[in-house]
């Protein structure tokens, strides 16, 4: 069989059985807890109903996890420049950076909301809590992981410690980088969405998918909760495929991970 | 008295509290002259070149490269023994990278990766990625990226060891045609025996612990080189005679054998 279309198909299958393998289930549940799994046109019925309501919770969520995730890429790649800079700089900042990502959301969640209030910089501000750790720790590990006879090759080539991080130690960070960023893209819708639910604000209509979970799990709509669910799962995946593109544009042509036999 | 090239006037090295890997090593060699460095490991061949190389300090004594202090020649150029070019760039950006890292002008740049490109016969590779090359290849672009700093000496470390046998003949032969063309100094360390011979006008044997030099042998074989020489028996002759001495010297008695 063609190995193409095979790749096609077998995802296409596996949804399908597992669709099936729902609906299934819900008919063998007694008939008293069928509620608590929905069959496919409850499911389907529900999304036609809260459909805009979706649309515009998922709307406010993506660009609160896209606000909260672009800042946390943009301020790792400082921090792990700085980090990458000195061992002294390392060892004194490590452990207030793992404090970042130590301490529950649950306890920042209520401090958030008296200093800058409920609504979107708070929410913006925990999804960047979320996402950040993973992108600090990769792309400093990567900044160090440079061959040592690379680094001597620029040493005797008496390059400055400028030339010596940006022409050899930030492309060679580049993998590293793209592993956080693929991470912090999974983190980020889901951060986005659990700080929506723990310091969003309803005010002027502005609410994300956490908040608009809250008011389903209120009303008892179980099928409703579910498509949130799978709303927010295709957040996920949405920016997992972006920085997944942006990894192949930077990377297909030199790294190791993207083989010319693997396309 | 004209003074020579490059002078080691007996060099120590030691790392931390460890014994010396060399001790007292008096060396001198004059220009144009290929010497390749043979000994068993331990024996500080490639601690010899970083020093050279001025990529770590002498622990006692002096090295002086036509007359200067190493480190601050712009002379010098350094082939690894892997070849450590850069994989997110192309060959010719390879070939470019030490150029760049001195800002040297644009013209002069492309002219001189155009020239070492040319003398590796890789110009038609120049837009290839490292990781579609093969090893003897990636090994001729190393080389093209030290040629390109248009050097007077060369200091290779085992450049060709982790290559195949027939690779490693025929880039020790395009080496010798360089040679011919572009008249630089080199001190060369390999493992191989016929390498040795084939490409030097001078051996040096180290013993080691602690690293000195055992045997100091001239190569009085003609250039030009090629496969031919291979054959010579002054050479095999050579080769035999270098060996012997070597199991030797690996066999802790570094007093000549003949």
């Amino acid at each position: 069989m063609n190995p193409r279309l095979l790749r096609w198909l077998l995802p296409l299958l596996l949804a399908v059985a597992l669709l099936a393998g729902w609906e299934t289930l819900h008919h063998l549940l007694p008939a008293s807890r069928r509620f608590l799994l929905p069959d496919l046109a409850r499911l389907g019925a529900a999304f036609r109903e809260h459909g805009a309501e979706l649309a515009r919770a998922a709307r406010y969520t993506a660009g609160a996890a896209l606000a909260g995730f672009g800042l946390a890429a943009l301020v790792s790649v400082g921090a792990s420049l700085l980090l990458a800079s000195s061992g002294l700089i390392r060892t004194t900042l490590y452990p207030y950076l793992m404090l970042l990502q130590m301490v529950p959301v649950i306890i920042i969640a209520p401090i958030l909301i008296l200093w800058v209030g409920p609504g979107a910089p708070s929410v913006i501000i925990v999804t960047f809590l979320i996402s950040f750790f993973p992108l600090v720790v990769n792309t400093t590990q990567g900044l160090l992981s440079v061959e040592r006879a690379q680094v001597d090759l620029f040493r005797m080539g008496r390059a400055s410690r400028l030339q010596e991080m940006f022409l050899l130690r930030v492309p060679a960070a580049l993998p590293y980088f793209f592993t956080g960023l693929r991470i912090s893209a999974i983190l980020a819708p889901i951060g986005a969405l659990t700080a929506d639910y723990l310091v969003g604000s309803t005010t002027g209509g502005l609410s994300g998918l956490g908040i608009t979970a809250l008011l389903f799990s209120a009303r008892n709509e179980i099928a409703a909760l579910y498509a949130t669910a799978l709303v927010g799962c295709l957040l996920g995946f949405a920016l997992v495929a972006a920085v997944s593109g942006l990894a192949w544009l930077a990377l297909r042509r030199w790294h190791d991970s993207y083989t010319p036999s693997d396309l | 008295m004209p003074s020579p090239y490059i002078s080691l006037q007996s060099v120590t090295k030691r790392f931390g509290s460890a014994p010396p890997v060399l001790e007292a090593l008096t060396l001198e060699v004059e220009a144009g002259e290929f010497v390749s460095l043979i000994g068993p490991s331990g024996c500080g061949k490639s601690t010899l070149l970083k020093l050279l190389s001025g990529l770590t300090p002498t622990t006692s004594g002096g090295i002086s490269i036509d007359t200067r202090a190493p480190g601050l020649s712009d002379e010098l150029a350094y082939v690894f023994q892997d070849a450590t070019l850069l994989p997110w760039l192309n060959v010719s950006a390879n070939v470019e990278t030490l150029l760049r890292l001195r800002r040297m002008p644009t013209e002069e740049r492309l002219r001189r990766r155009d020239a070492a490109l040319d003398l590796v016969r890789l110009s038609s590779k120049a837009l290839a990625y490292p990781r579609q090359l093969s090893g003897g290849q990636k090994m001729r672009v190393s080389l093209a990226r030290a040629l390109a700093l248009e050097p007077r000496l060369i200091l290779l470390d085992e450049p060709f060891g982790a290559l195949d046998e027939m690779t490693r003949d025929h880039l020790g032969e395009e080496l010798l045609a360089i040679r011919e063309r572009q008249r630089w100094t080199a001190l060369f360390v390999t493992h191989s025996v016929a390498e040795a011979v084939f490409l030097s006008t001078r051996i040096l044997i180290l013993a080691p612990h602690p690293g000195r030099i055992a045997h100091d042998l001239p190569v009085h074989l003609p250039y030009p080189r090629n496969h031919k020489t291979r054959r010579d028996p002054a050479y095999l002759q050579l080769v035999a005679e270098v060996s012997t001495r070597l199991r030797a010297v690996e066999e802790g008695d570094p007093t000549p054998a003949s």
